[in-house]
C-alpha cells in the first residue's frame, strides 16, 4: 500500500461515508450476498428456535416405524422420513443445525483469538520472534488442515469439544499469517509513524491504530472459515470421532449412520448432506460479498 | 493418462467377461455345468491346518475331509473318513475305524498311518508354526506342542496315535476330553495326504513380519484331500479353480468346475451375480436380501443361526453390577425384541441364553427377561443403585458381524431402553480393531458393551465353555458353581450327561445373568434360483457336493 492510498483510507474512515458504511452499501448491491444474508439468517432462525420448529423430539425413537426394514420415507407427518431408529428426520436436522452453528462459531473463535494474537505479535514485534512464530505457522500449514484435526482428535480423544479445538487450531495459522500480512502493511503506514513519533506506546498504538485497519480480510476469512469448520466438523463426525453418544443430531455423525442404508433409504444421506451444503453456501457467499465489499481495489466500482 | 489406464480397465473387464462366458459354456467336453462362487476374499492359504479364516476353510472344506463333519447344514457330528469311534472309560483312548477304499487325490492311500501322520504332524509342529497366527485352531483345542517353543503355551492334550492294522487309529489323550471329537469337525484337522504334504514342503514356513507364512508350495498350489472335489489352480485376486473329483468314495460332485472369486464388498458381490458373472454369492448384507428376493431368477439360500449376540455385564471391585438386582434391571431394561424385530431384516431370532438352538444342550426352561421399564426402576430401587443409575456402555464403531449388523443402531436402541428404565447410559465407543476387542477382553469396557460370537464347530463348550468355563477378566463374573458344572461338561465324554450338564449351566447363567443374550442371527447366501442343493453349513461355510446348476 502507497502512503497514497494509506491516506485515502485514513481520509475516508473520517468521512461521513466511511469504510463500513460504504462496505454494507456495496453488500448490499451484491445479489449472492444477499442469497448468502438470506440462507444464514434462515439457518440462525432454524438453529434458534428449533425447539418450536422441530416436531418431534430429536432422540425420540419409534422402533415400530421401522416395520423390519429401513427406513420410511417422507410423509404428512414426518416431512424428511425417519432414520434408522424410527427418529423424526426433520427434527434432526432442525436440532442438528444449533450442533453446526455452535460448532462452527465456537471453533473460528478458537482459531481467530489464537491466531490473532500470534499474528499481532509476529506483525508487529517483527525480528526473530517474528522468524520462529511464522515458521511454526509454516509447519502447521504444511499438514492438511483435515489430517491436522484428525491428529489433534486422535491425541485428545473423540468428542465434540474435542473437534471444536482441533478445527479451531487448525484454522489458527491462517488467521495469524493473514493478520501478520496486514499488519506489516499497516506498520509502515504515515498515521501509525505519526502515533509514534507524538510517543504512543507500543501497545495502543498496535491496539488502537493498527489492528483496527488490518482487520478486514480477516473478517472475510472469519465468515469463509465458518463454512470450512462447518465442514470439517462434519467430515469429523463422520469418520467417527464426533460425539460419543450417536444419538447427537450432529449432521456429519447423521451422516455416518447412514452408509448402510443407502440403497434402501437414500434420502437418510442427502437431507443432512443439503443441510450442511446450504449452510455452508451461506457462509461463503457472504464471505465474498464482504472481501469485495471491503477491498479496496472494488471500491468506486459498484 | 487416466483415460488410458480407463481403457486398460474397461478392456480388461471386457475380456474377464468373455473369459468367465467360455468359462461358463466350457467344459464341453463334459455334459455338467461349472459353479462360479464368491467369497469375501482369497484364501489365506491352502492348507487348512495353517488358518482360521472362513474363506480359506470354504475351498479347504471341498477338497479335504476329516475323520468326522457335521452333516451338511446341521451341527450333528457325523461319521466321515472314520466310520466309528468309541472312547475308552477313562476318555482318555479313541479309537477310529477308518473308511476302507479312500485314496487321496494323488493317489496315496487312506488308512490309519495316513490319519497318524497328520496326528503327530500338528503335534510336532515347531518354530514358527507354533504361533497362534498359525495354528490357531490346534492350540485352542490341543493346547500345546510336543515341544512348546512359544511361551504361553499350554501342555498338550495329544499323548500318541499308534496304528493297529491298515483301519484302525488309537489316538491317546493326556487328559479326558469331552471337546477333541466334536473339534475334529473343524476344517484345521482335516485328513490331508503325507506324500503330497511330504513332497511339497508343507513343514515349511518362518514368520514374517510377526506372521505366519508358508516357504513351501503345498499351501500355494498342492493342497491335497480326499473330498469331492480336488484342486486345480489358485490365481491370488481372481480365482481358485476345483474339479470334480472322479473317483470320490461318496456321492461324487453334481458339477464339473468349480471356481471361487474373490469379491470384496457385498454390494459388488450383488452385483456380480445381477450382472451373471457369478452363480451364487456367501454373506449377502442382509438388507440386500429383498432386492435379491425381488428377482425373479434370484434366491436366497438361509444359513441357520450359530451365533449369539449379547450384552457383556462386566462385573468388578466396586461396580454396580456386582448386585444381582442391577443385573436383572439390566436385562429387563433392554428392548430386546424391538431391536432383533427390527435391525435384523428378519434374519434375526431372540436369544434367551448364550448358545442357539440347534445345539445340545440349549434349555428351554431358561429364565426370560422381557422388557419391563417398571419393574426395571423397582428393582433398582430397591438395590444399592437407584434410579438414575448411572452406568457406562461401550460399542465398537467400524465393523459389522453377522450377528450385529450394525452396532450402533443396537445400541441407541438399548440406550434409550435402558433410560426409560432408570438408567443413566453414559456412551463409550472404539474401532472395532484394534481397541474395541481389547478392550472388551481386557474387562475395560465399562459396565456394559456390545459383543457377540460366532462358533466353530457343533459344540456347546465352543459356547459357553469358552466364556464361563474359569473367571474371565471379560466379565468379571465370579460362580464356582457354574465353572465347575462346565469343566466337567467338557471333559464329560457321555453325550447324554453332558447334555443335561450344559442345560443347567446355561439354566444357572440365565439366573445370575453374567450378560444378556439377544440375538442369534441368520446369513444368507444369494444364488440363481437355477442353482439348487447348494447347502450353507451353519458353521459359516458352504456345501458343494450336491449342488447342481440348472
Amino acid at each position: 500500500m502507497s502512503v497514497a492510498e494509506a491516506e485515502a483510507r485514513e481520509v475516508r474512515l473520517d468521512a461521513p461515508s466511511g469504510l463500513w458504511s460504504e462496505a454494507w452499501r456495496r453488500l448490499r448491491r451484491n445479489p449472492g450476498a444477499i442469497v448468502g444474508f438470506v440462507l444464514v439468517a434462515a439457518f440462525v432462525t432454524v438453529a434458534i428456535f428449533a425447539p418450536l420448529i422441530a416436531t418431534h423430539g430429536p432422540r425420540e425413537q419409534n422402533l415400530s416405524l421401522l416395520q423390519g426394514s429401513c427406513c420410511p420415507g417422507p410423509s404428512g407427518s414426518h416431512f424428511f422420513g425417519v432414520d434408522a431408529l424410527g427418529r423424526d428426520l426433520f427434527s434432526r436436522v432442525v436440532y442438528g443445525a444449533r450442533f453446526s452453528l455452535l460448532i462452527g462459531v465456537v471453533s473460528v473463535a478458537v482459531g481467530l483469538s489464537v491466531g490473532l494474537l500470534i499474528g499481532a505479535v509476529a506483525g508487529y514485534l517483527g525480528g526473530w520472534i517474528d522468524s520462529i512464530l511464522m515458521r511454526l505457522m509454516d509447519i502447521m500449514l504444511s499438514i492438511p488442515g483435515l489430517l491436522l484435526a484428525i491428529g489433534i482428535v486422535a491425541a485428545l480423544g473423540p468428542g465434540l469439544t474435542q473437534i471444536m479445538i482441533a478445527v479451531g487450531a487448525t484454522q489458527v495459522p491462517i488467521f495469524a499469517r493473514l493478520l501478520r500480512g496486514s499488519i506489516l502493511a499497516t506498520r509502515e503506514a504515515d498515521y501509525v509513524l505519526a502515533a509514534r513519533a507524538v510517543g504512543v506506546k507500543r501497545r495502543s498504538i498496535l491496539v488502537s491504530h493498527i489492528l483496527p485497519n488490518s482487520l478486514s480480510p480477516v473478517i472475510v476469512q472469519g465468515t469463509l472459515a465458518l463454512a470450512t469448520a462447518i465442514i470439517d466438523v462434519a467430515g469429523l463426525g463422520f469418520l467417527g470421532l464426533g460425539p460419543q453418544d450417536p444419538s447427537t443430531p450432529e449432521w456429519g455423525t447423521m451422516l455416518t449412520d447412514t452408509t448402510r442404508y443407502l440403497q434402501t433409504a437414500p434420502f437418510l444421506a442427502l437431507i443432512p448432506g443439503a443441510a450442511i451444503v446450504v449452510s455452508v453456501l451461506g457462509f461463503n457467499l457472504i464471505g465474498d460479498g464482504l472481501r469485495e465489499a471491503l477491498d479496496p481495489r472494488f471500491r468506486g466500482r459498484a | 493418462m487416466r483415460r488410458i489406464a480407463l481403457k486398460f480397465g474397461l478392456v480388461a473387464a471386457a475380456f474377464t467377461g468373455v473369459l468367465l462366458v467360455t468359462l461358463g459354456l466350457g467344459g464341453s467336453s463334459s455334459a455338467r455345468p461349472t459353479l462360479i462362487y464368491a467369497g469375501a476374499g482369497d484364501p489365506t492359504y491352502l492348507d487348512p491346518g495353517l488358518v482360521s479364516d472362513g474363506e480359506s476353510f470354504r475351498v479347504s472344506e471341498a477338497i479335504m475331509e476329516g475323520l468326522v463333519f457335521l452333516k451338511p447344514g446341521t451341527t450333528t457330528v457325523k461319521p466321515r473318513l472314520a466310520t466309528k469311534w468309541s472312547a475308552s472309560r477313562d476318555g482318555k483312548t479313541w479309537t477310529f475305524w477308518l473308511r476302507r477304499g479312500v485314496k487321496f487325490h494323488d493317489g496315496t492311500a487312506f488308512n490309519s498311518s495316513a490319519v497318524c501322520a497328520n496326528f503327530n504332524r500338528w503335534y510336532n509342529w515347531r518354530g514358527a508354526f507354533q504361533d497362534a497366527s498359525a495354528t490357531y485352531y490346534y492350540q485352542a483345542i490341543y493346547g500345546g506342542f510336543k515341544v512348546n517353543e512359544v511361551s504361553g503355551l499350554s501342555p498338550p492334550l495329544f499323548r500318541s496315535c499308534t496304528a493297529r492294522g491298515k483301519y484302525k487309529a488309537i489316538v491317546k489323550l493326556r487328559r479326558k476330553s469331552g471337546t477333541f471329537l466334536p473339534s475334529l469337525v473343524i476344517s484345521s484337522f482335516a485328513m490331508q495326504s503325507p506324500t503330497a504334504m511330504k513332497k511339497y514342503g508343507a513343514d515349511q514356513g518362518e514368520l514374517r513380519n510377526g506372521t505366519f507364512v508358508p516357504t513351501g508350495s503345498y499351501a500355494f498350489s498342492h493342497p491335497t484331500g480326499t473330498g469331492p472335489f480336488r484342486f486345480k489352480s489358485w490365481t491370488v485376486g481372481q480365482k481358485v479353480e476345483l474339479t470334480r473329483s472322479g473317483n470320490y468314495w461318496g456321492t461324487k460332485a453334481k458339477i464339473d468346475r468349480l471356481i471361487i472369486r474373490p469379491i470384496g464388498t457385498p454390494t459388488a458381490r450383488l452385483q456380480a451375480l445381477q450382472n451373471g458373472e457369478v452363480n451364487a454369492y456367501d454373506l449377502a448384507a442382509p438388507q440386500d436380501v429383498a432386492t435379491i428376493r425381488a428377482n425373479s431368477k434370484l434366491k436366497t439360500i438361509t444359513r441357520s443361526p450359530f451365533n449369539v449376540a449379547y450384552v457383556t455385564i462386566h462385573q468388578g471391585p466396586g461396580s454396580v453390577m456386582n448386585d444381582l438386582k442391577v443385573r436383572q434391571a439390566v436385562a429387563h431394561g433392554l428392548n430386546r425384541t424391538q431391536v432383533v424385530n427390527q435391525f435384523y431384516f428378519g434374519a434375526g431370532k431372540l436369544a434367551q441364553e448364550f448358545i442357539p438352538p440347534s445345539l445340545p444342550g440349549w434349555s428351554s426352561k431358561v429364565q426370560k427377561y422381557a422388557y419391563n421399564p417398571t419393574q426395571s426402576k423397582a428393582l433398582l430401587n430397591s438395590s444399592a443403585c437407584k434410579v438414575p443409575c448411572k452406568i457406562d456402555f461401550w460399542y465398537p464403531t467400524s465393523i459389522s458381524r453377522p450377528y450385529m449388523p450394525d452396532p450402533a443402531r443396537n445400541f441407541q436402541a438399548f440406550q434409550a431402553s435402558l433410560e426409560a428404565s432408570g438408567f443413566s447410559v453414559t456412551p463409550h465407543s472404539a474401532p472395532w480393531r484394534p481397541t474395541y476387542v481389547a478392550k472388551v477382553n481386557d474387562g475395560t469396557a465399562g459396565d456394559l458393551n456390545l459383543i457377540g460370537w460366532s462358533g466353530d464347530y457343533g459344540d456347546p463348550d465352543n459356547f459357553v465353555g469358552t466364556f464361563f468355563k474359569s473367571y474371565s477378566a471379560q466379565f468379571g463374573f465370579q460362580n464356582p458353581a457354574i465353572f465347575k458344572i462346565l469343566t466337567r461338561a467338557a471333559n464329560e465324554t457321555n453325550a447324554a450327561k453332558r447334555i443335561a450338564l450344559y442345560k443347567q449351566a446355561n439354566e444357572m447363567l440365565m439366573k445370575y445373568l453374567p450378560g444378556v443374550p439377544y440375538a442369534h442371527s441368520v446369513s444368507f447366501i444369494g444364488a440363481e434360483k437355477r442353482v439348487k442343493n447348494l447347502i450353507a453349513t451353519p458353521v459359516g461355510g458352504t456345501w458343494f457336493q450336491y449342488a447342481t446348476v440348472g
